[in-house]
């Protein structure tokens, strides 16, 4: 007999689907069911999804809340804390069910790895929740890597109207393989800083990025990112670091190297208690940021975020 | 206020909450910059005032976006903008 309560554990299936109508069906039927159980309901996919979702649903559409996933969870690392726990904590009783669609046909080759992991971290973030998660995956258009991944972030696979266990699920693998080495930027500024120097990088970051074409509160916001992540040298990173800042593709890149190493997959993805003191040096970083790109391990950490320009 | 700065910033901040019973003033004219870890000792000082509130004067734009972020609508602090 298990000891385990149904009503705790978290559900986390991927939806592999082909067409529009496949997707509208499936999706809809999934939020039924919660409609069924007075299941507090989020969608959360790219906007020409949602619009079928919406559609499909009709009138039952009212209350569900919509969110466009290519704006709330441009950085997938943001989307764990601010839309998935956000959502699920303002829900503290019964089971919550959410549709997030983080992976579509048009994330960038740098964003990927990114989206991977997060895929495989929801599982840690939510373990032992009573919160179910469907996770859309465009069959037809997305690479089939990707799928490969997906069966190892879900435990639960859907595919052709049938639902299965995947026999190759293993989130930590995922984690791990995604964890790759940064190759440095080219036709860079490179600034060390130790303890003493903290004012002077963040005034050398916010010189730079005002240069590269950042402006107004988007370049206050890399400045406090740049703070953050400076400071985490310091404090837990070996007390210095190297900052560099360069152009990518149409974005502004920051990136701060230490000796330090990240043991805790999840730093910067769990929400602090209001009166915590601590814990969101990271997840400011990950807020504000349309990409945040980390390396870590025996050598030290490297953490890279990005503006769109 | 930087991780340099950082307990200066608490203390000043605790003998403000220790001193005041109804409204504590807080003028960051002069304030270049607060990072996260200063908008929390804020924040969290601002939470523990028995009964009263904080008014914070001027404070630097990162200030506002940092407390809007994680303690969006909190009672007890009311700012005037720069």
């Amino acid at each position: 007999m298990s000891t385990v309560s149904t009503d705790e554990t978290f559900v986390h299936p991927a939806l592999f689907y082909r067409t529009e109508a496949e997707y509208a069906r499936q999706t809809v039927a999934f939020l039924r069911e919660g409609l069924a159980g007075d299941e507090p309901l989020a969608v959360a996919v790219p906007g020409p999804n949602l619009e079928l979702i919406r559609d499909g649903l009709g009138a039952e559409a009212e209350g569900v809340l919509f969110l466009d996933m290519t704006d709330v969870g441009r950085n997938p690392g943001r989307i764990i804390p601010r839309v998935l726990r956000g959502f699920a904590d303002a829900h503290p009783t019964g089971r919550v069910r959410i549709i997030g669609e983080p992976i579509w046909a048009g994330r960038s080759a740098v964003e990927y790895p990114a989206c991977a992991q997060h895929e495989a971290l929801i599982n840690a973030a939510f373990d032992g929740r009573a919160v179910t998660i469907l996770c859309p995956y465009d069959e037809a258009r997305l690479d089939p890597q990707v799928i490969a991944d997906a069966r190892m972030t879900h435990p639960t696979l859907i595919s052709d109207g049938r639902e299965e266990n995947s026999d190759v699920y293993d989130w930590e693998a995922v984690v791990a393989r995604y964890n790759e080495r940064l190759e440095p930027l080219a036709g860079t500024a490179v600034f060390a800083f130790g303890g003493d120097e903290l004012p002077a990088a963040r005034r050398f970051a916010s010189a730079q990025a005002a240069r590269l074409g950042l402006a107004g509160q988007r370049l206050g916001d890399a400045e406090l990112a740049v703070a953050e992540l400076t400071t985490n040298s310091v404090v837990h990173g070996g007390g210095r670091g190297t900052l560099t800042i360069g152009t990518e593709a149409g974005h502004l890149v920051c990136e701060v190297r230490d000796a330090g190493r990240l043991t805790d997959p999840l730093a910067g993805r769990r929400p602090p208690r209001p009166g915590q003191i601590g814990g969101r040096g990271l997840m400011l970083v990950h807020y504000v940021a349309d990409l945040v790109r980390v390396h870590t391990g025996d050598a030290g950490t490297t953490v890279r975020f990005y503006f769109s320009l | 206020m930087t991780e340099l700065t950082r307990r200066s910033w608490e203390d000043a901040l605790s003998r403000l909450a220790g001193e005041h019973t109804g409204v504590t003033y807080v003028e960051l004219t002069d304030l270049v910059f607060v990072d996260v870890a200063g908008a929390t000792a804020l924040a969290v000082t601002a939470m523990g005032l028995p009964g009263g509130r904080m008014v914070v004067e001027h404070p630097p734009p990162h200030l506002l976006r940092v407390l809007d972020m994680f303690w969006p609508e909190l009672p007890q602090i009311e700012v005037v903008r720069r």
